[in-house]
């Protein structure tokens, strides 16, 4: 259960997340939706640990981050571009980050690359890949571990016909698994198809609760 | 909790092997030593080959002292363009392997898979120990080589002070040592050497944290090595600047207290900027 209770952020003075409060549950997928500039990203990076909230709190099955833990246990994420070094190649990339918890092997990486229709064996740089090949290593890193917690920023970007169906796929069996996952996108009808839950958000507030 | 801050200490020395294997499998570490060994062994060709006729020379009974690998290896030879040239830009060659990982992955957003895997402070201890060790191999490496090229080449005659024919002078640092014990000597000073470099790479990976440039992260060790050097060498403390302090045949004359103290300073000074960085929290701010 993630969570979070009043939360706010202020970057230079300027709010960009007001009094978020919200209670995920395992298994549900929960869309957040809204224009460029809401605060659907910041919240994510919230959600990770990757910043601090000024007021209010994350808690993550009974844990506050920032206190009792840094970031959540087992979270994947993809958040804005699909960051990685460039001159590595997608493998290598997912590898060094595979072996920092050591639960997946180099096999488990390879059959994940597979899935989102990646060959493990591609040698050339993550620089040299195309959008929708970078996009693709991003999901293949949010899903590799099978984390408890997915976050997702509009993962359907440059993402081709096949790709779109590969992600629902990868969503309805990571939900199965009692994931709880919260997917950033600005298609509203996209959303609707695989959110259980959506709040719409502006200017860092949540405006809206569709369920 | 005792279960907790294992698994921490598991997720750290996780980290550092990491960062290690990332340190020195990587072509950029073999640019380094190439770098570094292109200039140790142009010093081979220009210097130890001709000093070979010498031996025979003196095997023919003709030299009053016969050459010796403590008076011919590039540590030794203070006239040779290579032995300045090589510690001049021996921040260059340092921070060349690995000093700008970190810098990489913060521009790429990399850093924000790492970050909810493990740690900032864990990250950043790894980081700095692959840069250190990196930094001090890539410099010291190279030297290594040549000392071991010249001791295939050259015998390793003890050194005799009243030849005259070594760059260590009675009253340099450790010359007792030098005269009746060199390779500990020299062992001791690829130490110092090795401490050094991998405090220049330590300040380039530190120095990356406040630029949004690159190539200006990994220059900047060497532009305030080059200040310093360039500042103190026109004063009468130019014994205490690096770029000669840390050459093994003590051009100005080297004191082995001053050498600790200006390491325990910028060791420090890495070390309070490293906390800094590891009590930020936000990424991407």
């Amino acid at each position: 259960m993630i969570i979070l209770k009043n939360l706010d952020k202020e970057l230079n003075g300027n709010a960009v997340l007001t009094d978020i409060n919200l209670e995920l549950s395992k298994g549900k997928v929960y869309g957040l939706q809204g224009k460029n500039g809401s605060g659907k990203t910041m919240l994510m990076r919230a959600v990770c640990g990757l910043i601090k909230p000024t007021g209010g709190y994350v808690e993550i099955d009974g844990e506050r981050l920032g206190k009792e833990s840094a970031f959540p246990e087992s979270v994947g994420c993809l958040i804005e571009n699909p960051a990685f070094v460039p001159y590595y190649s997608g493998l290598k990339n997912l590898q060094i980050l595979a072996d920092i918890k050591g639960r997946i092997d180099r096999k488990d990486i390879c059959l994940m690359m597979e899935r989102v229709g990646l060959d493990p064996g591609e040698k050339k740089p993550f620089r040299k890949y195309s959008l929708g090949m970078k996009q693709r290593l991003g999901i293949a890193c949010a899903f590799m571990e099978a984390p408890d917690i997915i976050l997702l920023d509009e993962p359907f970007n440059a993402l081709d016909t096949e790709g779109v169906e590969m992600l629902k796929n990868l969503l309805g069996e990571a939900k199965e698994k009692e994931a709880t996952i919260i997917v950033a996108c600005h298609d509203k009808e996209e959303l609707e198809l695989i959110a259980d839950e959506i709040f719409v958000m502006e200017n860092g507030k949540i405006m809206e609760h569709k369920s | 909790m005792n279960l907790k801050l294992l698994k921490l200490d598991n997720k750290m020395n996780q980290m550092i092997r990491i960062e290690l294997k990332r340190a020195f499998c990587n072509v950029r570490f073999l640019y380094s030593i190439l770098v570094g060994l292109l200039i140790a062994g142009s010093q081979i060709f220009t210097w130890v080959i001709p000093a070979m006729e010498k031996v025979d020379y003196y095997l023919l009974g003709k030299g009053e002292y016969p050459v010796s690998v403590f008076n011919t290896w590039i540590g030794a030879s203070g006239h040779t363009y290579q032995l300045t040239l090589y510690f001049i830009i021996l921040p260059v060659i340092s921070c060349l392997p690995f000093s700008d990982s970190c810098f990489i992955e913060r521009e790429s957003g990399y850093q924000a898979h790492i970050l909810t895997r493990v740690n900032r402070n864990a990250y950043l201890f790894s980081k700095s120990i692959a840069v250190y060790l990196s930094g001090g191999c890539a410099v010291v490496l190279p030297l290594i080589v040549n000392l071991y090229v010249t001791m295939m080449a050259i015998p390793s005659v003890l050194p005799e002070a009243s030849s005259r024919t070594f760059p260590i002078f009675e009253h340099s640092m450790w010359s007792g040592i030098f005269y009746t014990h060199p390779y500990v000597y020299l062992g001791g000073y690829f130490v110092i050497i090795f401490s050094y470099a991998g405090l220049f790479s330590l300040f380039g990976m530190i120095s990356s944290f406040y630029v949004r440039n690159r190539f200006v992260s990994l220059v900047i060790p060497f532009i305030v090595y080059t200040l310093v050097n360039f500042v103190l060498g026109y004063t009468e403390y130019y014994k205490y600047s690096p770029e000669l302090f840390l050459r093994p045949d003590q051009p100005a004359g080297a004191v082995f207290s001053s050498i600790v103290m200006f390491y325990i300073f910028g060791l420090l000074i890495c070390m309070i900027l490293l906390v800094r960085e590891g009590k930020k929290y936000d990424l991407y701010v």
